[in-house]
């Protein structure tokens, strides 16, 4: 099997194949035993890069060395700033999939060559176009990009077997939320529609979570460092999380700077989180409403709701869906997991896997595609600054659509056909993704066919063709001056070639070393004392370079970091 | 499309199941990724025999009912059927009802909106759960905000007011960009709720920021939009005089109202500028310019929009859209004000000041869902090469969009006899971004104030 799945999400990224003789798809775990690889990189002092674990622990030790959620800068041109180092999304992310790979081939011994990537339904043409640059600055050849929610229902489908089903999916990440409809039959997985919210997310909760402390502390955001600034987001999160389970949470943070000194503390019941979150929550109803609308389907029709995502885990989101579906809602067994799932078997579906024959997958387009036209109006003067649309969301994909246009005068030389995306009567309110001028003959009666085609992966071309014989004119959407050129991206490839990455085999020892710095940080006074000799005791095993010695100490420093985060001496 | 059965491969049939049978055999044989064409006319024929089939179901219903109703003489089965619609067995309606009178209520009490307390409790209302009654209390929300915010202006420049009215339209899904009703509704009546939904502040995935940082952002912007407009009337000016010395007399309307302004009547004003504002697209762009300048000194930016707007739909260029961008910055629509100020400098020969306006405030404007650093560097370019001698305004802008893009080396790098003028306190604030630096396009601008 040479074609991996490949899920790039914005917390956790999983890389995993195609089972033939299982017939079914199978993750594969890192050096650390997990299949989840946090999507975080750093660069210590050496000049060395952590991926992973490591990199996620160095977030709060060393944040201005680290970088996380880049996923969300995806397709933009901003870069994030490592050390002297500055990276774009697409390098960040070419980074952590170089590590799956490396997994990969540490596991199953083979190199892939081919891969199908997921990204969010809602994902812009530019910032597909982007992920697939960010496999490819990997080394691999991406097959396909899908869209994540269609993954999990995907996987769930074949992995039940489900015939005549109408299905929601509810997927909501660390940064995204996505959800589809879908129906199954005879073998065919069928996306109805799809809608997004590209900024609502896990993350979004522990900032509604942070911003209530730092108000009640009556701290603002300019009173903190960033390293505080980190940790404070943390605890959030964790309290977030413990709320899934228990009924309180309580958060305690002492900030370093001088300005604002001393213990702060809060407590947080599972209801207060409820409150926090409910301008959340009425946006995720919103999204939903809308591809329950686009579908022409009720809530009443789902035969099930599907949860994905770990932000799912949140009871809030779960009491949510039943409420609105009146059903309760299905939790996929590994929430983090089902989308690799689904991208593994998008794999083998494209590598026409023997167990998957008589399985087809249809996906739509997320969002409306179209150009800017003229409107005449009662006058006869012209509007400009309509939107005209060409393939409508949620139609399904592949898609070729013409619309016929005039040119508004006779004396027209050219016609420039603005494109864009967004579902606004005027275009002001949608995103520009390009621009294409036709030249004219002008003669009578002369007119212009305007083509769109939208691809299986999301990318859309659009050709325009004049009735006269003027030469036509292609274009593929390339994100304008946000995406990298050739030339850059070649550049890229060798940027990243070249980087320093630290050797697999002691990443187990690091990510150790990393996290038992990042306790040293958190704790003050005696425990702060064990852990330096902790670090102390390791890094000598380490410098006697005794395998079996640094094995055995390895488990034993683990332990007793374990013990020391579950109850820290207070 | 007849040949729609031939493409499914079936005999013309009203059943459903074997419909889809057909639909999934044939399109194992062509699948998307593989035949794109063909699999399109399949779709399209599976879809169009969907449709064929439901209509039929749907005309046989209702011929069944004409049918039953005849059979039935009684008068209570001749309910129309939106009525039905609504009626379930756990009182939605009366639950719609209680919505829209609580509503009503809460736009009644106050014309600035009232409690947004009560608000959000109005929004966690049971009703808001069933989708079916979602759509039709979404509606009544959008169409009552709307007039509410045509009757009551101020609704529009009262920040909790607009804080209300932007949390209605999250929990509706307005703001995504996306107008359901406004087909119904025409510009004009719809705009006031637009604007309040869309003006700046507190955005969800902000944390907030300290409210002086973002007055010292606009203040600067406000002036320097201000002094472009006049640099603007002072060139446009000086240019008439030379090309249209001989034909140009302004019209007396125009005369007469600034004569009125510099005595002070701005009644007398005022009905001077009505009466002009009569026939806007056929005036002279400068008289336009004078006019809608005559309403902004009296204070009227209602008006001096108005006209600035009938004369864009006429004759849209630069320097109306900059002018335009100043009444409404006047007015705080900064969104308004984007747009039109991206209109301005995209227009085929924009102004040298149109350019430098919009770069500045994409790169410096204090709400990051505004600013645009990709953008505003390209217009700062632009404007650099369209002013082609050196030019120390269009320098700081294009320092200020190289700051924005997170490229501070570029921005603090020598520049002539300008570099003296970057302070010691310039420099330490600009080291101070690299030091606190989180997320460009987030907090950045709190740390970059200005170059000036």
């Amino acid at each position: 099997m040479d074609i991996v799945g490949i899920d790039l999400g914005t917390s956790n990224s999983l890389i995993g194949y195609w089972d033939d003789d299982l017939s079914r798809p199978q993750l594969v775990e890192n050096v650390l035993g997990s299949t989840l690889t946090p999507s975080v990189v750093s660069v210590d002092d050496n000049g060395e890069f952590l991926i992973g674990a490591a990199a996620l622990e160095r977030l709060i030790t060393h944040p201005d060395r680290s970088a996380a959620l880049f996923k969300r800068q995806m397709g933009s041109r901003s870069e994030s700033r490592l050390g002297k180092h500055r990276f774009r999304a697409e390098e960040l992310s070419a980074l952590v999939i170089r590590q799956l790979l490396q997994d990969f081939e540490a596991q199953v011994g083979r190199r892939p060559t081919d891969a199908v990537i997921s990204v969010p339904a809602y994902f812009s043409d530019g910032q597909r176009r982007a992920t697939k640059l960010a496999g490819e600055i990997a080394g691999l050849q991406v097959e396909r990009l899908i869209n994540e929610p269609t993954a999990a229902a995907l996987a769930y489908g074949v992995e039940q077997r489900l015939d005549d089903a109408v299905f929601a999916v509810i997927d909501l990440g660390g940064g995204t939320l996505d959800v589809t409809v879908l129906e199954y039959f005879s073998g065919v997985v069928q996306v109805r529609a799809s809608s997004g919210d590209r900024a609502l997310g896990g993350a979004d909760f522990d900032q509604a979570v942070l911003r209530h402390c730092l108000a009640a502390w009556e701290i603002s955001t300019l009173d903190l460092v960033p390293k505080d600034l980190a940790l404070l987001s943390r605890r959030a999160r964790e309290a977030k999380c413990q709320l899934s389970s228990a009924d309180a949470a309580t958060i305690q943070f002492s900030p370093s700077t001088r300005r604002k000194h001393g213990e702060y503390e809060m407590t947080l019941t599972r209801a207060g989180l409820e409150t926090l979150s409910n301008a959340l929550t009425q946006r995720i109803v919103a999204t939903i409403d809308r591809a329950l609308r686009d579908s022409s389907y009720r809530a009443s029709d789902m035969d099930e709701v599907l949860l994905v995502g770990g932000a799912t885990r949140m009871p809030v989101i779960r009491n949510l869906v039943g409420r609105l579906f009146r059903k309760l809602p299905l939790m996929h067994v590994s929430p983090d997991e089902a989308i690799a799932l689904g991208a593994i078997t998008q794999a083998a579906l494209k590598a026409d896997a023997k167990a998957l024959e008589d399985v087809v997958l249809t996906d739509v387009a997320p969002y409306t595609l179209g150009v800017d036209v003229a409107v005449e109006q009662a006058d006869g003067q012209y509007e400009v600054g309509h939107f005209l649309p060409i393939i409508e969301r949620n139609s399904p994909v592949p898609v070729s659509r013409v619309e016929t246009l005039h040119p508004v005068s006779k004396k027209q030389r050219k016609v420039e056909c603005n494109v864009y995306q967004g579902e606004s009567r005027k275009v002001v309110n949608n995103v520009k993704l390009g621009q294409i001028t036709q030249p004219l003959r002008r003669e009578d009666g002369e007119s212009l066919d305007v083509r769109f085609t939208y691809d299986v992966n999301g990318i859309l071309e659009v050709v325009t063709q004049p009735s006269s014989d003027a030469t036509p004119q292609r274009l593929v959407i390339t994100g304008s001056e946000l995406e990298l050129s050739p030339g850059e991206a070649e550049k890229a490839l060798e940027k990243i070639a070249h980087l320093k990455i630290h050797p697999r085999e002691t990443t187990e020892n690091r990510t150790l070393l990393a996290r038992a710095e990042r306790l040293y940080e958190e704790s003050l006074g005696q425990e702060r004392e064990i852990v330096a000799s902790l670090i102390r005791e390791f890094e000598q095993v380490l410098a006697t370079q005794d395998h079996e010695l640094v094995a055995q100490q390895r488990a034993e420093f683990e332990d007793r970091l374990d013990a020391l985060e579950r109850d820290p001496l207070r | 499309m007849n040949d729609a059965w031939a493409i499914l491969g079936i005999a013309p049939t009203d059943d459903r199941k074997a419909i889809r049978r057909a639909y999934a055999a044939r399109l194992k044989q062509t699948r998307p990724d593989k035949d794109p064409n063909g699999y399109q006319a399949l779709r399209e024929a599976y879809e169009w025999a969907l449709r064929i089939v439901e209509e039929e179901g749907a005309r046989e219903d209702w011929e069944f009912e004409l049918d039953a109703n005849d059979d039935a003489p009684f008068a209570d089965t001749q309910q129309p059927a939106s009525a039905v619609q609504y009626e379930s067995p756990d009182g939605l309606s009366r639950d719609i009802d209680e919505f829209v009178q609580r509503l009503d209520t809460l736009l009644k009490i106050d014309p600035l909106m009232g409690d947004e307390a009560a608000w959000d409790a109005l929004l966690q209302h049971d009703v808001l759960i069933s989708f079916d009654a979602r759509e039709a209390m979404a509606e009544a929300c959008f169409y009552r905000l709307a007039d509410h915010c045509r009757e009551h202006r101020k609704v529009v420049s009262n920040a909790r007011a607009r804080r209300i009215i932007r949390r209605v339209s999250e929990s509706f899904g307005w703001s995504a960009g996306e107008w359901r009703f406004d087909h119904f509704y025409e510009d004009e009546d719809t705009r006031d709720l637009m604007r309040a939904i869309a003006g700046p502040g507190a955005f969800p995935n902000t944390v907030p920021v300290e409210p002086r940082l973002t007055a010292r952002g606009l203040l600067p912007l406000f002036w320097l939009l201000v002094w472009l407009v006049w640099v603007g009337y002072t060139i446009s000016g000086i240019w008439s005089f030379f090309t249209d010395a001989a034909s140009y007399d302004e019209p007396r309307g125009v005369q007469s109202a600034r004569a009125a302004l510099r005595r002070g009547d701005y009644a007398e004003a005022q009905e001077w500028i009505a009466y002009m504002a009569s026939d806007i697209p056929a005036q002279r762009e400068q008289d336009v310019l004078l006019l809608a300048k005559a309403c902004y000194a009296t204070g009227d930016y209602q008006l001096a929009e108005r006209i600035l707007d009938i004369r864009i739909e006429a004759a849209p260029t630069s320097i109306t859209y900059l002018a335009r961008a100043t009444v409404l910055t006047s007015m705080g629509e900064d969104i308004y004000v984007r747009r039109d100020l991206l209109s301005a400098a995209q227009t085929p020969a924009p102004l040298l000041d149109s350019l430098q306006a919009a770069a500045w405030f994409l790169a410096t404007h204090p709400d990051p869902q505004l600013r645009d650093p990709a953008l505003a560097l390209r217009f700062a370019e632009q404007a650099k090469e369209t002013a082609r001698l050196r030019n120390r305004e269009v320098e700081k802008i294009y320092r200020a969009a190289l700051a924005a893009n997170g490229d501070y080396t570029a921005a603090l790098a020598p520049y002539g006899a300008s570099d003296a003028r970057l302070s010691a306190r310039q420099r330490q604030v600009i080291a101070g971004g690299e030091a606190l630096y989180i997320d460009p396009r987030e907090e950045n601008y709190l740390l970059w104030p200005e170059l000036r």
